[in-house]
């Protein structure tokens, strides 16, 4: 799998720099979550990491060697983002959509091939969109339009998927399901996937490595067990937080309930 | 709804053939009107055969290369409007907004009414006004790369500012403005070949480029991180989409003068029949900017005879109450 790296970067918007010095590596295919509260840097370190924020000092890498020295659509084959605020025109047709996922794949003036048609068929079957495919984007639901949006991602057959705050405005059933899909992916085609996550957890649910974030510096990086502490909680969210257990016919699972903003110590 | 929608995606293939006949019946229509009326038959024979038509030089000289100019100029606004709303994402977007039309308004007045004995130099001096615009509103947008609504204002302000200058001029030479009111109109009266040659390659230029301009369109209205995601240099390509519109709307504004409107019409008329796929919108708007301008033009020359009255003024009737349309359906 592909590596990707940042070394010591600074980012930021403008002169105003938002991630003054942070390093991490992502070697393995994994599910990493990053949290934080707002304004920690978390969407600005994943924007760094997919290349649409440049760093104004060190460098992020990909597979060794630094993310500028590739060609636009190279680096495109080999990761996808789902950016917040994504928009499409609304009478565009969903199926054109995603087919847009292929065009890292080929230049301007080529036409798509039956191994293009595959692909978009399997990655709309599997992110359970095939369904709309004849659909405009405004017949939509928000969730369905994610699914899409993932879709055209994984069309870009990427071996590491950015994801920012993808969950953010749905209902609980389309989460899940977003949620459920991202790891199915994960699953079948070991491809990395790196994610802001606002809600805790959903984060400590569906990835094994967790990054913190805190004004703009990383101060956390482990399994949820390491990262998600009751006193950690307290000091970078100010919040009282509570573990709880739950055990759901085979399955364990371990809730962080929020139970009160902490006070003042 | 949704059904229906996805019928008429399939439906309007009709759009493009439609679309080519028109072309044809405009092109005959166009060239059969005036004073002396040709039948359709009579002048495909009189061009094919070669033979010595008594019509023949008002067809060949005349009539020919004005449609032929206006099918031109309508191709290339079209295609201008239609890259620039996508880029901009401001579907009341024109050429005219991008301060394109004053400056090569300014530049052929200043010809016109300070060297009225360089007429010849109108289209060229034109072409160069259209294109400076263009690099002003660049120079005074650019901040780290352009952003759509700067780039608006600063369109905004600079045919604000040229405004300005065309007024002075009219004031100080008011005796000399005559000559200058139909190409502030805009319309095609009494153009030549030498008009097509001068126009002709940037019809070239825009519709071969209409593959590269549609996709690209298509992949920047998913936003700016989308796009970059999908490979995209995002400025680059604004910046090479911008100029491919610049080029085309100067070329016609320095053969028709300054027309307005086709360019904000056309592109929504091709969107309202086939949706809002570039790939399929684009080439359609091509084909309608020749459409539209080819019956324009025949009617706003033949319905008031003996007075010609400038294409320019019908597409303003027809223009600005489209566009108070288009301001009330974006802001209801």
């Amino acid at each position: 799998m592909a590596t990707l790296e940042a070394r010591h970067i600074a980012v930021g918007y403008g002169h105003r720099l938002v991630v003054p010095d942070a390093s991490i590596r992502f070697e393995t295919a994994e599910i990493v979550s990053i949290i934080g509260p707002n304004g920690s840097g978390k969407s600005t370190l994943l924007k760094a990491l997919s290349r649409l924020l440049s760093v104004s000092r060190g460098e992020v890498c990909l597979d060794e060697r630094p993310i500028g020295s590739y060609k636009a659509r190279e680096v495109a084959r080999k990761i996808a983002v789902l950016p917040q605020g994504a928009t499409a025109p609304p009478d565009m047709n969903v199926y054109r959509l995603v087919s847009c996922g292929r065009s890292p794949h080929h230049g301007y003036f080529e036409e798509y091939d039956e191994h293009d048609d595959e692909i978009i068929e399997r990655v709309m079957r599997e992110t359970d969109v095939w369904k709309y495919r004849e659909r405009a984007m405004y017949a939509l639901s928000g969730g369905e339009r994610q699914r899409v949006w993932l879709a055209m991602a994984l069309a870009q057959e990427p071996e590491i998927l950015l994801l920012d705050e993808p969950t953010t405005y749905l209902d609980i059933h389309h989460q899940l399901h977003l949620m459920d899909l991202v790891a199915e992916t994960h699953r079948r085609r070991g491809i990395t996937v790196i994610m802001v996550l606002h809600d805790l957890n959903q984060a400590a649910r569906y990835s094994r490595r967790i990054i913190a974030m805190k004004d703009g510096a990383i101060v956390g990086d482990g399994t949820p067990a390491e990262v998600m502490t009751v006193e950690h909680m307290r000091e970078w969210f100010g919040i009282h937080m509570k573990p709880l257990d739950v055990v759901d016919g085979d399955d364990r699972y371990r809730f962080y309930l929020p139970l009160s903003v902490a006070g003042g110590d | 709804m949704t059904d229906k929608r996805a019928q008429m995606a399939t439906k309007a293939a009709w759009a493009m053939p439609v679309a080519a006949v028109l072309l044809v019946v405009g092109l005959l229509v166009g060239m059969g009107s005036g004073t002396v009326q040709v039948a359709p038959t009579e002048i495909v024979e009189a061009l094919t055969t070669g033979r010595v038509h008594e019509m023949y030089t008002i067809l060949y000289d005349i009539r020919l290369p004005r449609v032929v100019v206006g099918a031109l100029a309508g191709i290339n606004l079209a295609l201008a409007g239609a890259i620039l709303q996508g880029v901009l994402r401001n579907p009341l977007a024109d050429p005219g907004l991008l301060g394109v039309t004053a400056g090569a308004g300014l530049a052929g007045m200043v010809i016109m009414i300070l060297f009225p004995a360089q007429m010849m130099w109108v289209p060229p001096a034109a072409f160069i006004g259209a294109m400076a615009a263009t690099f002003m509103v660049y120079g005074i947008a650019w901040r780290h790369g352009v952003s759509p609504l700067r780039l608006v204002l600063a369109g905004v302000a600079l045919a604000a500012f040229f405004g300005g200058f065309m007024t002075l001029l009219t004031f100080f030479y008011s005796e000399r403005v005559q000559g200058t009111v139909s190409w502030m109109a805009g319309g095609f009266s009494g153009r030549s070949w030498d008009y097509v040659l001068l126009i002709l390659p940037y019809t070239a230029l825009g519709l071969t480029a209409t593959m590269f301009a549609t996709k690209s369109l298509t992949l920047l209205s998913f936003g700016d991180d989308v796009a970059r995601s999908l490979g995209v240099r995002v400025e680059r390509t604004r910046i090479l989409l911008l100029t491919l519109a610049a080029l085309l709307a100067a070329s016609a504004v320095s053969v028709a003068g300054m027309l307005g409107f086709v360019g904000l019409i056309v592109p929504h008329i091709a969107r309202l029949i086939v949706g809002g796929d570039f790939a399929r919108s684009v080439p359609l708007a091509a084909l309608l900017g020749a459409v539209l301008i080819l019956f324009a033009d025949t009617f706003a020359r033949t319905a008031f005879s003996p007075i010609e009255v400038p294409v320019g003024v019908l597409m303003s009737f027809i223009g600005a109450p489209f566009f108070l349309y288009l301001l009330r359906k974006e802001v209801g």
